[in-house]
């Protein structure tokens, strides 16, 4: 089974960024979903069955953290794991989206093929089995193919 | 203070132009003995910080950097260009560029914290006005010279 993927940043380009790197990233992706903020991520999440989130910080609305705190409140939503790509590089902030419980972050600017070893890493901790079926096995070609 | 901030906020905009877009800046090093700069049409990505200080970074793209670095970021043909996307990007780029210089300069978040950028073309807007500032970084591209406003975070980091 796919895994179904959300993206949760308020700049519309920067989702279609991290998209384009999750697709290009080997693994086998069923639903993709899409969030502007926090508030917007949670009625997404009433709707859908999501098994990893990829958020921004600083958001509108409802930022990053709230949005990781919400989650991890919800004991249906709880186990879901949260990267976070996010500008806030202070060590101050990520030990305490840390503290919160995520998963991993990516700090901006990033190289998508750190999206993607970061991905890799929460979903085989998260979900073993079902990685080993739906993972590809990395040609070595990822960077050559990304046209940004 | 222990982080100078002029070096370590040029390192960390080279960065995020070298790793967003491929694209490498040259510093001018006297911004008000540059007697000629363009009168193009300019688009202004601020972001604002609060804490110590309350105030604005801006960045001053012209536009055809801002669409050259947009077509670069995104990997798109030049007929899918449209003003959103391009806002999009310089939004990111101001976001990117000053959240990186505070997880340098504030490592413990106690200072300052970001806002949501906002991007606009201002009327009337002459780069020779914005130079005469106190704190300006410029950067010499083959699509134009790209200004940078930071005197809110001189402030803000001041002892």
């Amino acid at each position: 089974m796919a895994f179904n993927i959300m993206v949760v940043d308020d700049s519309e380009t920067m989702r279609s960024v991290i998209k384009k790197v999750v697709f290009m990233s080997g693994i086998a992706v069923g639903d993709f979903h899409e969030a502007g903020h926090g508030k917007e991520a949670l009625e997404v999440l009433d709707k859908a069955w999501v098994d990893v989130i990829l958020s921004d910080i600083n958001m509108p609305e409802m930022n990053g953290i709230e949005f990781l705190q919400a989650i991890k409140k919800n004991d249906v939503l709880s186990h879901i794991p949260v990267i976070f790509i996010t500008t806030e590089a202070s060590q101050a902030r990520m030990d305490e989206a840390t503290k919160h419980g995520a998963a991993g972050y990516v700090k901006k600017p990033f190289m998508p093929e750190t999206i993607k070893t970061v991905l890799l890493d929460v979903l085989e901790k998260a979900y073993a089995k079902r990685f080993l079926e739906n993972v590809e096995e990395d040609d070595g070609g990822f960077e050559e193919e990304m046209d940004f | 203070m222990a982080i100078e901030i002029k070096p370590t906020l040029l390192s960390t905009v080279e960065e995020v132009f070298e790793t967003m877009f491929f694209s490498y800046l040259d510093l001018v090093d006297d911004v008000k003995s540059l007697s000629n700069i363009e009168q193009n049409v300019y688009i202004q990505a601020s972001i604002s910080l609060s804490g110590k200080v309350n105030g604005d970074v801006h960045f001053y793209f012209p536009e055809s950097l801002a669409n050259n670095i947009t077509l670069n970021f995104l990997g798109i043909p030049e007929d899918e260009l449209d003003e959103r996307k391009t806002a999009d990007v310089l939004g990111e780029t101001a976001n990117t560029s000053i959240g990186s210089l505070l997880g340098k300069l504030d490592p413990e978040s106690v200072t300052a914290t970001l806002g949501i950028p906002e991007v606009h073309s201002p009327a009337g807007l002459t780069l020779s006005s914005v130079a005469e500032q106190p704190n300006i970084m410029a950067f010499s591209t083959q699509h134009g010279l790209l200004l940078l406003d930071y005197g809110v975070i001189v402030e803000c980091f001041a002892e």
